[in-house]
C-alpha cells in the first residue's frame, strides 16, 4: 500500500470517529496541515481521503491542506524562522536550505515542516 | 425547519508525530539495552544487505550482532545475513513499502535485547516512503550505488535529508558507467551538509573500515 494511501485512510478514520462522537450528521469541513519537507504530495492526500470518506457523513465535506513552510532552530546563532528556498538545486520541486537563512551554519533543528496533522472539522 | 448549527471541533493530532514519538520509545528501549541500532535505507539493488554482511563478518568475532530484514517478499536477504554470522529476523512487508515503528516495536518484543550488541535493520528498499518514519535507531544509513546514475541525489533530497551517514557504494564500477562519486558526494553536501559520507565497494571491502570507525569509533579490529 503506498503510504499516502495508508496516512490518509489513517487521517479517515478519525474524521468518522469524531464524527460518531459528536453525533454528526454531516461533516462540512476538513483541515489539514501538510509539511512541505514530508514525503507527502497536497494532491495525493486529498485524493484518497475523499475516496476515504465517499458514503460516509464527510462526504462533500471541503478538505483544506494548508502547506507548511519549513521552519528551524539554528544552534549555532539561536534563529527561529523559515528556511530559504533552494531553486538553485533545481530539482523541479520546493526544496530549502538545509542551513541558517542567518549564519549559513549547517547546525540546525527543524521545527516545522515535516507534519501531516489533522487540525479540525466542522460538523452539523 | 430546524436550524442547523456548525459546531468546530479541534482536533490537532499530527499522525507523523505519533510515529516520532513511537520512536523516542523504541531509542529509550535501545538506550536501556545498550544497543548500537542502525536503519539501512535505499533502492533495490544499492547494496543494503552486502553493506550489512561486510560490517558483520568484522563485527561478530567481538560482538553480537542481530539484523531485521525487511523485504517485501521473500528472505533471501535474511538467509544471506545469517549466512555472514548474524541471528536475523525476517519482515516480509507483503505490499507496504517501508517499516514503521509498530512494526519494529512488535518485533523487538520477540528478541532478547539484553543479548544483543549491535542491530541492523535493513528498511525496504525504496528511496521515498521511508524518510517519514523514522524507527529510533541511533543513525540512518542512506546507501546509494554508483549504478544508480548521476542523478539520485537530486531525485531523491528527503530521504537524503533524512541522514546521518550516506554510503556511496560500487565505486569500483565508477569507470565502467561514467559515474563519479565525487559529484554524487557534492550533491549530497548540497542536500544535507550535515551528512558524513563514504565511498565504498563492498564488493572489494573498500571503505567499510573508515565506516566502521564512524559506527564503533571504540572498536579495534
Amino acid at each position: 500500500m503506498s503510504h499516502g494511501l495508508h496516512m490518509s485512510m489513517m487521517i479517515g478514520e478519525m474524521i468518522i470517529l469524531e464524527a460518531e462522537k459528536h453525533n454528526a450528521r454531516f461533516i462540512t469541513e476538513i483541515d489539514i496541515e501538510l509539511g512541505k519537507l514530508s514525503c507527502f504530495s497536497k494532491e495525493q492526500i486529498e485524493t484518497y481521503l475523499l475516496m476515504r470518506l465517499e458514503n460516509t457523513v464527510a462526504e462533500g465535506a471541503e478538505v483544506n491542506i494548508k502547506e507548511i513552510i519549513p521552519e528551524a532552530f539554528c544552534e549555532t546563532c539561536s534563529f527561529e524562522g523559515e528556511l530559504r528556498e533552494a531553486p538553485q538545486f533545481n530539482i523541479g520541486i520546493e526544496f530549502y536550505e538545509p542551513r541558517c537563512p542567518r549564519c549559513n551554519s549547517s547546525d540546525i533543528t527543524l521545527i516545522k515542516g515535516k507534519e501531516c496533522k489533522l487540525t479540525q472539522i466542522k460538523l452539523i | 425547519m430546524e436550524e442547523q448549527y456548525e459546531k468546530e471541533i479541534v482536533i490537532e493530532t499530527d499522525f507523523l508525530k505519533k510515529n516520532e514519538q513511537c520512536a523516542n520509545d523504541i531509542e529509550n528501549l535501545f538506550k536501556a539495552n545498550q544497543i548500537n541500532a542502525y536503519d539501512i535505507m535505499g533502492s533495490i539493488g544499492a547494496g543494503k544487505t552486502s553493506l550489512i554482511i561486510e560490517l558483520v563478518k568484522k563485527l561478530k568475532d567481538k560482538h553480537n550482532i542481530y539484523a531485521i530484514a525487511g523485504d517485501l517478499t521473500t528472505d533471501i536477504d535474511a538467509e544471506r545475513i545469517k549466512e555472514a554470522g548474524a541471528d536475523v529476523k525476517q519482515i516480509n512487508t507483503g505490499k507496504e513499502c517501508h517499516l514503521d515503528t509498530t512494526t519494529i516495536k512488535n518485533t523487538l518484543q520477540d528478541i532478547n535485547l539484553k543479548e544483543i550488541d549491535i542491530l541492523f535493520v535493513e528498511n525496504v528498499g525504496n528511496l521515498i516512503c521511508p524518510a517519514d518514519y523514522r524507527l529510533g535507531t541511533k543513525k540512518r544509513i542512506v546507501v546509494i550505488a554508483i549504478t544508480e546514475g548521476p542523478y539520485m541525489v537530486l531525485k531523491h533530497p528527503y530521504t537524503f535529508l533524512s541522514a546521518d551517514i550516506v554510503v556511496i557504494n560500487k565505486i569500483d564500477l565508477s569507470p565502467y558507467v561514467g559515474v563519479e562519486p565525487d559529484d554524487l558526494e557534492k550533491d549530497l553536501h548540497k542536500v544535507n551538509p550535515k551528512a558524513t559520507v563514504f565511498q565504498c565497494s563492498c564488493r572489494n571491502r573498500e571503505g567499510i573500515d573508515a565506516l566502521l570507525k564512524e559506527l564503533l569509533p571504540e572498536f579495534r579490529y
